[in-house]
């Protein structure tokens, strides 16, 4: 009668902890946006009025910061192809047994281990009017080029995509390095004997072979785009100068914590979760037959 | 033979490209060990005089030392959390039946790509209520939590390789359930928990955001934290400042470089078959 119950119910106790760990930083949240996303909060900490959906209707329709925060994240996904065409090409090279690839490996690893606090500060300091790389562009002509990247409005976005390509792109080259390894030999060997060249084996058999893990990497992206980009505007610009690389993480951190206005952030919160929903569904798809697989 | 781009031009792309990669690094380096002065003097080349004045400011002023264990702390708790939740959990949808296992793991994988942001706001509020703020068990709690999606999914993935024949010889021979976890599926476990503690406190040492918000008094600040606020784009002692992104830098630098291998197999789990 016991060993029935606990051969029962007895996985539920090993699962409730993790559990109990998920719905604190899921469900309960999740809720609480929704419920203050149609509450009007007040500065001073004051009674909340209900506003309805005027605080979705002012972000979708009146609040221009928002739309230019949304409009950045959507310039963030350039970041997409540049990390997709240039991890494959690493990757393609460095599996060439190449002399000394696990020393070349290894130093194209170091950005990615690094805090993007870090690479905030370093980057900050070398991208100055007065910085390093400035200084070298003028050493070899290019004068005319050096810039204040992160303080003009018109380049700050630009110099945060590069950034942001420098330190995320290991990602990628580990990923398709890994993804090549795995490829059958003889399929390069049956190639080679009808005369294929390089190239062709990289068009025909590489980059169809690893059409999985291009899946799955531009998917992975798109979600960085939209929900992990908040630290490294924050730290190299803050979203300046003017609003030139606000993003929607920082403009929901903003609204909650410069402005005080909770509700808006709530609502903004929401918006985003749909946005990215979609692709949340995608990876669920794709993980869960992952785990079907094995 | 897979491929025959070799020889030098490939030598001349990957030393170029590794030479971008470790640029900042460089900088970072040799400009940590600078005076204010020769700074502004020599930008490029390595110090002409070596001086480590710079961390002893940062440890005496800005207190990085404390920092430095802030971190330490909040990492091995909020990891021994994780790996102990996630190992039950694993264990159950790896080797049990239930009603319901298939959906509930689908959902809590699912959670490893929510953004942080949206779900912050309230669980700050949460953890006020809770009297949880500026503790280290309540930012423990919260980085555990966010950790354990993608490491239930990285345990169970393991766990599901382990042949069931080993469970049911151990349980012929006695074993319960309980102690099937510890005498068999652990020991086998570990290279693969030891991938999962390093993937993992690349990810809290590193973090801002999180400690940023729930450790908000100056003795509880990690060291991250601390580095964010010497930095700063206009702020004046460029040198300080990049002695302070090599202290934060160098701990996992040296964790990389000893368990690359488990670092790659960790970054791999969510993208491909072992």
């Amino acid at each position: 009668m016991n060993n029935n119950f606990s051969k029962k119910y007895g996985p539920y106790f090993y699962i409730l902890p993790s559990m109990v760990f998920l719905s604190l930083i899921f469900v309960f949240p999740m809720i609480q946006n929704l419920v203050k996303s149609f509450y009007r909060t007040s500065f001073d900490g004051g009674k909340s009025v209900f506003y309805g959906f005027n605080n979705y209707i002012f972000l979708l329709t009146k609040d221009f910061l928002t739309r230019a925060a949304a409009w950045h994240n959507v310039k963030l996904l350039m970041l997409i192809p540049m990390l997709l065409v240039l991890s494959i090409f690493f990757s393609v090279i460095l599996s060439g047994k190449i002399r000394g690839a696990k020393i070349y490996q290894t130093f194209m690893f170091a950005p990615y281990i690094i805090s993007i606090v870090v690479v905030g500060v370093v980057f900050s300091r070398m991208l100055r009017f007065d910085g390093i790389i400035n200084l070298m562009l003028t050493k070899i002509g290019l004068g005319m080029l050096a810039k204040d990247w992160f303080g003009r409005t018109q380049y700050a976005l630009y110099a945060i995509i590069v950034v942001i390509l420098w330190r995320e792109l290991p990602f990628g080259i580990i990923l398709f390095s890994a993804g090549i390894r795995n490829i059958d030999e003889s399929i390069y060997e049956a190639a080679k004997i009808d005369g294929a060249n390089w190239l062709q084996t990289v068009f025909h058999i590489t980059i169809p072979q690893l059409k999985g893990i291009i899946n799955f990497y531009v998917i992975y992206n798109i979600m960085m785009v939209f929900a992990w980009m908040f630290t490294y505007v924050f730290v190299m610009t803050k979203g300046g100068p003017g609003n030139s690389t606000t993003i929607l993480e920082l403009q929901i951190y903003n609204l909650a914590f410069k402005k005080y206005q909770v509700g808006m952030a709530s609502a903004l919160s929401i918006l985003l979760f749909i946005t990215i929903f979609i692709f949340i569904y995608f990876q669920f798809r794709f993980r869960t037959s992952l785990l079907e697989e094995r | 033979m897979k491929l025959n781009f070799r020889g030098i031009p490939a030598h001349i792309i990957l030393i170029i490209f590794s030479v971008i990669a470790l640029f900042p690094f460089y900088f970072m380096t040799v400009t940590a060990f600078k005076t204010n002065n020769e700074y502004y003097e020599n930008l490029y080349a390595p110090p002409e005089d070596w001086t480590v004045e710079n961390f002893g400011v940062l440890i005496e002023k800005h207190k990085f030392f404390r920092g430095f264990l802030n971190s330490a702390i909040v990492t091995i708790a909020s990891i021994g959390l994780t790996i102990i939740v996630s190992v039950f959990a694993s264990y159950a949808y790896s080797k049990m039946d239930f009603k319901g296992r298939k959906f509930i793991l689908s959902l809590t994988v699912s959670l490893s790509s929510i953004p942080i942001m949206i779900v912050i706001i309230p669980i700050f509020a949460l953890m006020s209520k809770l009297k949880l703020l500026d503790t280290y068990a309540g930012v423990s709690i919260v980085y555990a939590s966010f950790m354990l999606p993608f490491s239930i999914f990285f345990l169970t993935g393991f766990f599901n390789s382990i042949p069931n024949e080993l469970l049911n010889a151990a349980s012929i021979d006695g074993c319960s359930r309980f102690q099937t976890l510890f005498r068999i599926i652990m020991p086998l476990s570990r290279p693969i928990i030891t991938a999962l503690v390093i993937v993992n406190s690349l990810w809290v040492w590193n973090d801002l955001l999180i400690a940023m918000m729930f450790l908000r008094l100056d003795r509880m600040r990690t060291i991250a934290v601390s580095l964010h606020l010497v930095g700063g784009r206009y702020a004046l002692n460029p040198v300080l400042i990049q002695a302070g992104a090599f202290f934060v830098a160098v701990p996992m630098v040296i964790v990389f470089l000893v368990g690359q291998r488990y670092f790659t197999r960790g970054l791999l789990a969510g993208a491909l078959k072992e």
